[in-house]
């Protein structure tokens, strides 16, 4: 007789678990879901880490590469690259501009190469060094120099991307105030608005983004905004504008540990 | 010779013509191309952003207040009603506004607000408020409607996303969506989802 009791409540308990699935979760539930699957795989390897590890090859290969200024594997002990990523973007004398990580790379492979790179093969050659040379710096804390201690470009550079920051455009009206500050922690749709300041997104950027299989530097992060907000067409790779929301950017996200390589959507 | 030269004259004159008309042609084709030199900032500000725009975004939202009722009246002659008629804004069509509310092509309100009995159909946003039971909240339709087609004239520079003066919807479209909105048999106000 107990016996028969025990199959029933089992049963019971089986046929409303099925039952509790089969309702449909509310739009909240499905977000936080999704958030949740992502924060697993972050723990794990994925495809960035692979990327990343290829990028480390082509920075020794080759007779005069990366590696030859840097130490082996950017180590140093000259020229360390351990680091050098937190402090990004600032001013550097030899180029006498501002630059982030993408136009630095660039910039220093054109200097020791003597050729410029141009287009499409720009972005192919910066890209995976990107990647690399950004890791180089994991588990250290984003450390933009303070806006009161910025002088010259940097401080120019620095307003600019704050005037940008707020530039309420286009046929949506946004700005990127608008939505990852003051709507943070909103929906639109099941796409979470994440607060710039808190989640200090940008320790985790370059990224390996899952959605298209694609390995993106902030620069393609930015111009994917400004394809959201309906503005044509995108600004360009490696300009002042780009770098200058960047730099912002960086400032909100001050004190993030950096992971490299991400793992966004 | 005169009957020559005339002659030669009228074919230059008709070469010229059609010169002229395939230049026209090529024109009317092209689509305007957009492309900036320099800086992206101040292409943005001339070419993408309008006067209300630029105060919203310098001051945060917070207007100063000796400006805010100059920037209502600008905001409020933008608003276009269906035949030229404010008072067609009661002439909507509730069915129709169902569809143009959830539909990600036309209105895509769902993307922010939600309300609607089948979230899961549609997978609401929360960046707005929930329009669940709006019928019972004592607006007139103009108020809903002047609020859907520019929300600023409004509350200045507001989120919401100002559909009518973009174009993105058109005025009868609004007055639908109005409709929708205050009929106390639609599935916003009764919250069972009919097909």
């Amino acid at each position: 007789m107990r016996q028969r009791w025990l199959y029933g409540i089992v049963a019971a308990a089986v046929i409303c678990g099925g039952a509790y699935q089969l309702t449909a979760e509310t739009p909240d539930q499905a977000a936080r879901r999704v958030k949740d699957q992502i924060s697993q795989l972050r723990d794990g390897m994925h495809a960035g880490h692979v990327y990343t590890e290829e990028a480390k090859k082509k920075f020794n290969k080759g007779a005069k590469s990366c590696a030859s200024c840097h130490g082996k594997d950017g180590k140093g002990p000259k020229m360390s690259l351990v680091g050098a990523f937190t402090k990004m973007p600032r001013y550097y004398k030899d180029i006498n501009k501002v630059a982030d990580l993408d136009l630095r790379i660039k910039s220093c492979i054109e200097n020791s190469t003597g050729k410029k790179l141009k287009g499409k093969k720009a972005r192919k050659k910066v890209k995976p060094l990107a990647f690399y040379v950004a890791s180089l710096s994991n588990g250290m804390r984003l450390n933009l120099k303070r806006p009161s201690r910025m002088k010259g470009k940097e401080k120019a550079m620095f307003n600019k991307g704050k005037r940008m920051w707020q530039q309420k455009s286009g046929k949506r009206d946004f700005s990127c105030w608008s939505c990852h500050v003051k709507n943070a922690g909103k929906r639109i749709r099941l796409q979470g608005l994440l607060d710039m300041k808190k989640a200090k997104s940008m320790k985790y950027w370059p990224a390996y983004r899952f959605g298209g299989t694609k390995y993106w530097t902030v620069e393609d992060r930015i111009r994917g905004c400004y394809k959201q907000m309906k503005i044509k067409p995108k600004p360009k790779y490696f300009k002042k504008d780009i770098i200058a929301v960047e730099m912002y950017m960086f400032h909100l996200s001050r004190g993030g540990k950096v992971a490299i390589p991400g793992l966004v959507r | 010779m005169r009957n020559i030269s005339k002659v030669s004259l009228g074919l230059m004159l008709l070469g010229a013509l059609a010169l002229g008309l395939s230049a026209c042609a090529e024109g009317g084709a092209k689509k305007k191309k957009h492309k900036y030199t320099g800086s992206y900032e101040l292409y943005i500000a001339k070419n993408f952003q309008g006067k209300d725009q630029k105060l919203c975004g310098e001051t945060k939202g917070r207007i100063p207040g000796s400006q805010m009722a100059a920037f209502i009246a600008a905001q409020k002659k933008l608003i276009k009603y269906p035949g030229g008629n404010p008072g067609n804004v009661s002439k909507g069509n509730s069915k129709r506004g169902e569809k143009v509310y959830t539909n990600k092509k036309k209105g895509n309100c769902v993307a922010c607000h939600c309300g609607h009995p089948k979230p899961e159909l549609v997978a609401c946003g929360n960046m707005g408020v929930s329009h669940r039971g709006y019928a019972k909240l004592g607006n007139t339709k103009k108020h809903t409607y002047d609020y859907i087609y520019n929300s600023w004239a409004k509350l200045p520079c507001s989120d919401m996303i100002r559909a009518g003066v973009h174009k993105l919807i058109k005025p009868q479209d609004a007055a639908d969506i109005t409709a929708y909105l205050h009929d106390k048999n639609s599935s916003m106000n009764t919250g069972v989802y009919k097909k």
